[in-house]
């Protein structure tokens, strides 16, 4: 069995919006065939990767249960939950790969919006400097996510990354965003960040 | 008269000013249900603040020192007029916070059984005033606990512990986290 599936059209004409610098298409998707899985994304601030990582299956297959099995618990604030200790143990053990695996599946929507969230926090929180780059970039791509829980989980684990980097997101964030919560936070998060 | 205060996620509660549509009038969205936790004995823990709120950040202090690690804390407010008008029985009892001062001003709410508990959670929902304290604020009053010693530092979970004590916002490595979760020495 082979499938292909592209993300949405939507998420490309986002993309150009907001990152017009980038002179190449924007793209992700995540081609998934019996044994193995490949994905081929793209930076929101440099020139697009094209840079075709495989994938496990494996990989693949532990973070979707991951994420579905993330349905049935219940998320308490700044408790650890299983759901984010086993995110955080597969990119222990798969780093960056496991990553990019994680943001096709936010970006995406393929994920609840309480389990995108969550991990969005716990990707934050994650002391990898292998994988900075791809979870910062993941974390700015979700600020500008249509669910208000993904755009508040993405202040928090910018909070968290705590790379002045995203200011520039954030500060765009900011004038976008309609939920005066999320607003509040996101500029709570930008002081923060320029205060460093 | 004062108020009564539960901890919440603010996912679950942010419709309370406008419940979905698929909620009936007067009823409660089921997943509310997770921030009320009643131990074996029927007893639901809530914490009373005076009508001035002027330990309100003692509670949340308290609260947000039993946690992992600093992050946003969420509670709703609902007057103490309201759980009088519910009849509901309720008893002071000790605190179980590292915070010396803030146990306190907790309460159980006794023999909760199940249209109680959706009373109370109705009460919560409809009548209550949510508030957010944000990640970055509670870092500062747990900081200003600690150095206050107002709070027990053998209390606190070891990774929070260090996070607060660190100089701004300290990261802990993979060792250390593993560490805590396994109760490693």
């Amino acid at each position: 069995m082979t499938a292909l599936s592209i993300d949405r059209p939507l998420f490309r004409r986002s993309l150009s919006e907001l990152f017009p610098k980038s002179d190449e298409k924007l793209h992700t998707f995540v081609v998934t065939t019996e044994n193995a899985s490949a994905t081929v994304s793209a930076s929101p601030d440099t020139k697009a990767s094209t840079s075709s990582v495989g994938v496990s299956a494996a990989v693949w297959s532990e973070a979707t249960g991951l994420f579905e099995a993330a349905c049935d618990e219940s998320f308490y604030d700044g408790i650890d939950s299983q759901f984010s200790r086993a995110l955080t143990a597969l990119v222990v053990a798969h780093r960056a790969t496991a990553i990019q695996v994680v943001t096709d599946l936010i970006v995406n929507e393929q994920v609840s919006s309480e389990a995108a969230s969550e991990a969005l926090r716990c990707v934050g929180r994650m002391d990898d400097p292998f994988s900075h780059s791809d979870r910062r970039w993941l974390l700015e791509r979700c600020l500008f996510s249509p669910d208000e829980l993904v755009r508040d989980g993405a202040g928090s684990g910018l909070l968290a990354l705590n790379d002045a980097h995203a200011t520039q997101y954030i500060r765009r964030a900011i004038q976008n965003e309609t939920d005066p919560d999320v607003r509040f936070k996101l500029e709570q998060v930008l002081a923060r960040l320029e205060s460093r | 008269m004062g108020f009564y205060l539960i901890a919440v996620r603010w996912s679950r509660w942010r419709t309370c000013a406008k419940p979905p549509d698929w909620v009936p009038t007067d009823d409660v969205p089921g997943t509310i249900f997770a921030d009320f936790r009643v131990d074996d004995k029927g007893h639901l823990s809530v914490w009373w603040i005076d009508d001035q709120r002027s330990n309100c950040d003692d509670v949340v202090t308290a609260l947000a020192a039993t946690r992992d690690r600093p992050d946003d804390l969420t509670y709703v407010l609902v007057d103490e007029s309201v759980f009088a008008n519910l009849g509901l029985p309720i008893a002071r009892s000790k605190g179980r916070t590292p915070s010396l001062k803030a146990n306190d001003y907790h309460r159980d709410v006794l023999d909760v059984y199940g249209s109680r508990l959706l009373r109370i959670a109705s009460a919560f929902y409809h009548r209550g005033t949510l508030q957010r304290v944000l990640e970055v604020r509670v870092e500062e009053l747990l900081r200003s606990a600690v150095v206050d010693k107002r709070v027990d530092l053998h209390k606190i979970n070891r990774i929070l512990r260090q996070m607060i004590e660190g100089a701004g916002q300290a990261r802990v490595g993979w060792r250390e986290r593993l560490r805590g979760w396994l109760h490693w020495p």
